[in-house]
């Protein structure tokens, strides 16, 4: 008996282990959403605008994200030729709140202001962010250059590609670019 | 060997032996029962067992959240918005209030209001900025205005939520969750559950050990070892009673 109670106790040490490794997630504020528009517009913030999601740019958007927004108009805050969003996209299963700076159909700036999910902050940092400054949409409505992964933070990589696009889609239709 | 070593082995060729006796059992059956999966339905076979689907976090943790608001119920079940029992919008704090202004229903969470159609189709999901605190209360004003509480200052905007000023008007009701009539709440658990737990799933998670969760497979991987030195161990007494 003592040779069974020993083998027993030794997968359940190995399982105590393994438990002890699995992690929860929890909502991280990097950036609050008013220190995005502050800094974003020197202090200054203007009053948000609405932009309403017709049924056409409903369809394009479903294109770039891959489902429908959801929604039937998002808020932006301008200032002539700069336009700030602040966007969600689920990584994995939570949204990851994102802060994006459009400057004259120029991504020019990007922030993970909130981050949910369990695995994948890295996308937070700014040799990641700094990928996508100076990115525009090409004519297929994609992005114009390469975003280089990081290990592990795959599916929110893939959320904020997303939301980039959309956020130059999104400035493109406020400002009557084709 | 020595005789004293010999017989060690062929002890725990013994204990190892019946410890693997529950492992061996689970993965011929389970097993036997993933190769007939569609013979037995078992992927289009779906488990209603309350403990099992709350065993694999199916059912809610908490108890459904439920405003009336004119004609419709604002709910919220487990981080989903639902007007009358249907899915409106997924990962979505904790409900804190729903009402219905003139043209539209207006919910509530800590931190953002979400404006919906009198249909219940989302317009909106408007995050006011600069708040005192989280939002613990909403209601209607009078012309379509919208009143919100949060961090005890009471504050009012037009329907479009953009501009948010101090009320300074007399007591206000603020709406208090209900429990949604039987139909309602019906509804919220079977779009909660939907069809998301197929007997297949099970099983598999039974073949591997998932079901007893992450540390499941290092069960296994123990059950796996055991199996080898099983047999290394009878090999063993095999050849030295030849």
């Amino acid at each position: 008996m003592r040779h069974l109670i020993l083998i027993v106790g030794l997968i359940l040490v190995a399982s105590a282990q393994a438990w002890a490794e699995i992690d929860e997630g929890i909502e991280d504020v990097y950036v609050a959403p008013t220190a995005f528009l502050a800094a974003t517009f020197d202090g200054n913030i203007p009053d948000p605008e609405k932009l309403w999601i017709t049924k056409g740019r409903g369809d394009e958007i479903k294109t770039i994200l891959g489902h429908k927004i959801g929604v039937l108009r998002v808020a932006y805050w301008r200032r002539g030729d700069r336009t700030a969003w602040i966007l969600e996209e689920i990584g994995k299963v939570k949204p990851i709140t994102t802060g994006l700076v459009v400057d004259g159909g120029v991504l020019a700036g990007i922030a993970v202001l909130v981050y949910r999910e369990s695995r994948g902050w890295e996308v937070r940092h700014e040799f990641f962010t700094n990928q996508f400054k100076g990115a525009r949409l090409t004519e297929r409505g994609k992005l114009d250059r390469p975003i280089d992964g990081i290990s592990g933070a795959t599916l929110s990589v893939g959320a904020l590609v997303r939301l980039a696009r959309l956020a130059l889609y999104l400035d493109d239709a406020v400002a009557g670019r084709p | 060997m020595s005789k004293a070593a010999r017989r060690i082995i062929l002890l725990w060729h013994r204990w190892l032996g019946l410890a693997a006796v529950p492992f061996v059992l689970l993965l011929a059956i389970t097993g036997v029962l993933l190769e007939r999966t569609d013979a037995l339905d078992l992927d289009t076979s779906y488990v209603t067992s309350d403990w099992m689907l709350a065993w694999y976090g199916v059912a809610p943790a908490d108890d459904p959240v439920s405003f009336p608001a004119g004609e419709r119920w604002i709910s919220w079940l487990d981080g989903t918005l639902y007007v009358d029992g249907e899915p409106v919008q997924r990962a979505v704090p904790v409900l804190t209030g729903a009402t219905a202004l003139e043209s539209a229903i207006v919910a509530a969470t800590g931190d953002a209001l979400y404006l919906l159609t009198m249909d219940g189709e989302l317009v909106e999901k408007v995050a006011p900025i600069g708040l005192a605190g989280t939002i613990d209360g909403v209601t209607a004003g009078p012309d379509n205005a919208v009143l919100i509480r949060a961090g005890g200052e009471v504050l009012i905007s037009d329907i479009d939520m953009i501009a948010w000023r101090a009320n300074n008007g007399g007591a206000i009701i603020w709406p208090e969750s209900q429990a949604a009539p039987a139909a309602i709440q019906r509804a919220l658990l079977e779009s909660y559950r939907g069809t998301g737990l197929p007997w297949e799933r099970v099983l598999l998670d039974l073949h591997s050990g998932r079901l007893i969760g992450s540390f499941g497979p290092y069960v296994m991987d123990g059950a796996a070892l055991i199996l080898l030195l099983l047999s290394a161990t009878g090999v063993y007494n095999w050849v030295r009673r030849r």
